[in-house]
């Protein structure tokens, strides 16, 4: 009886963590860049039963002791375009990400939204520098605006000063927000000047997972009251005078 | 149940798709050229759980099979390439096609583009271009003297340049047409690039094999029809309403059974 009880408890445990990765979901529903969570589910320590016979015991079977939240993958779907005509956003179509600069590290992000700061660096809005494909940060003349080509190269004025460094691989989230990794250059970028790309997030699918979340929550909850309620049969009914 | 839950989902997904492509085409009711699109669905993969056909204990054959469809989905996203009205607004450059074909303009890189968008203006050489600079292809130059531009409905240009009495024939235009136009891949600015799907590019003077003939000092309109669009819009918002119902039942019912234990 006390084994069904901590199998019911870890699957609403599970189940609250997935929630939580939901919650993130949306909360990202409108950040420009941003890549949906995926809970991933494992069922978890396969046991063998077996039967006492008195001298010896007989395999009956394997029990399984419920489910754990095991990781959570990241959909790296492309979000839809949202036109700003702002010339420093620039969304990529198809794969690649950035690359910037920040104090732990280089570090990649699919948030175009950049901005030049007070030297004429292009910048994230958080201040991190964005790289060129030679690593370096790329700085435009005082008082100019820079044009970012389709296939990522930097132009003030009509003349090509940097190249946008561009790179695709198996890269994972960081804590600070951006993705960490080793990846490696694209050979043919598609940018879009202009343009930014909204969160990868899909409302009605996180509504609908959360609708299998909490349904199986709550049946786990029955789970542990029907456990409960007949360990207290057992413990108050059985021996009664 | 489960179930239930991830196909109504496609449902909803698919109609958002819906109003996504409406959207765009309510988005281009002012657009030169424009042609509507329709989005079109298809059911996703069906689950058989017992397939039709199948052979039973004592020899039937089951008649009809129990099959459980899994949703829907967006399947193509269809150009309908009616002509547009023609609206006369006097200005000499303006060209519209009575019919099909396309005009031909290059892109920087060298490309082939085709629109149906006949605005075009003069650049700082005098060439005929597209809104974006695009130049006609082939190229069409107007000489700085000129004081008349006459445009046939076979797409012969002709000038009268200044202080003369006389027309003189300085180009003629070409339009394209192809047996799948909807087969063209749409690039924005009003522009199609040509794709396998389109066929080949049946080129030739206004008029000709099936080409359509130049409306000068017109242009054509976008062909979206706003009732069309509003009524699709419509039906797509109650689809979308009914698709969640069906989310809301399902759940309501994983609550019931739930609750046979109190």
């Amino acid at each position: 009886m006390i084994r069904g009880l901590y199998v019911a408890g870890e699957g609403m445990s599970a189940r609250q963590k997935a929630q939580e990765v939901l919650a993130n979901n949306l909360a990202n529903l409108n950040t420009s860049g941003f890549k949906a969570d995926r809970p991933v589910f494992q069922a978890v320590y396969e046991r063998q039963i077996y039967r006492w016979e008195g001298i010896g015991s007989t395999p009956i079977g394997t029990l399984s002791a419920g489910a754990i939240l095991s990781t959570t993958f990241t959909d790296f779907q492309a979000g839809a375009l949202q036109t700003t005509g702002n010339p420093l956003d620039v969304a990529i179509e198809g794969q690649g990400f950035f690359a910037i600069q920040t104090p732990q590290g280089v570090r990649y992000t699919r948030q175009g939204a950049f901005q030049l700061n007070a030297e004429g660096t292009l910048t994230t809005r958080e201040g991190y520098p964005l790289l060129n494909a030679q690593g370096q940060p790329i700085r435009v003349p005082r008082g100019t605006t820079p044009q970012i080509g389709e296939d990522g190269t930097v132009q003030v004025n009509g003349a090509p000063i940097a190249r946008l460094q561009i790179v695709q691989g198996e890269l994972v989230k960081s804590p600070d927000g951006y993705f960490v990794g080793n990846p490696a250059p694209v050979a043919n970028p598609r940018l879009v000047a202009g343009a930014l790309e909204m969160s990868n997030v899909n409302m009605v699918r996180e509504m609908v997972n959360m609708i299998e979340l909490i349904r199986a929550y709550e049946s786990h909850q029955r789970v542990v009251q029907t456990h409960d309620e007949t360990l207290g049969r057992a413990i108050n009914d059985l021996a009664r005078i | 149940m489960i179930r239930a839950l991830h196909t109504a989902a496609t449902g909803m997904e698919t109609q958002q798709f819906n109003i996504d492509v409406i959207s765009n085409n309510l988005a281009n009711v002012n657009t030169n050229g424009y042609k509507t699109v329709r989005a079109d669905f298809e059911d996703l993969l069906y689950q058989t759980l017992r397939p039709a056909g199948a052979n039973v204990a004592g020899g039937a054959q089951v008649p009809s099979g129990l099959q459980v469809g899994l949703g829907a989905r967006p399947a193509a996203t269809y150009g309908l390439f009616t002509t547009g009205a023609i609206q006369v607004t006097g200005n000499p450059l303006d060209m519209a096609i009575e019919g099909d074909g396309f005009f031909k303009v290059l892109l920087p890189d060298g490309a082939v583009a085709y629109t149906r968008d006949g605005g075009f203006k003069l650049d700082s050489q005098g060439r005929l271009v597209t809104s974006m600079g695009y130049p006609l292809e082939p190229e069409i130059v107007i000489p700085p003297d000129v004081e008349q531009i006459m445009i046939g409905r076979d797409g012969t240009i002709s000038v009268r340049r200044g202080g003369q009495d006389g027309v003189e024939e300085i180009g003629q235009i070409t339009l394209v047409r192809f047996v799948n136009p909807a087969g063209l891949n749409r690039i924005g600015m009003n522009l199609y690039r040509l794709t396998p799907a389109a066929g080949e590019p049946i080129e030739g003077a206004p008029g000709t094999n099936g080409l359509g003939e130049i409306a000068s000092s017109s242009l054509e309109a976008s062909n979206v029809q706003m009732v069309d669009e509003m009524v699709r819009l419509i039906m797509a918002q109650r689809a979308y309403e009914v698709n969640s119902r069906a989310i809301q039942t399902a759940d309501e019912m994983l609550a019931v059974a739930k609750d046979l234990k109190r």
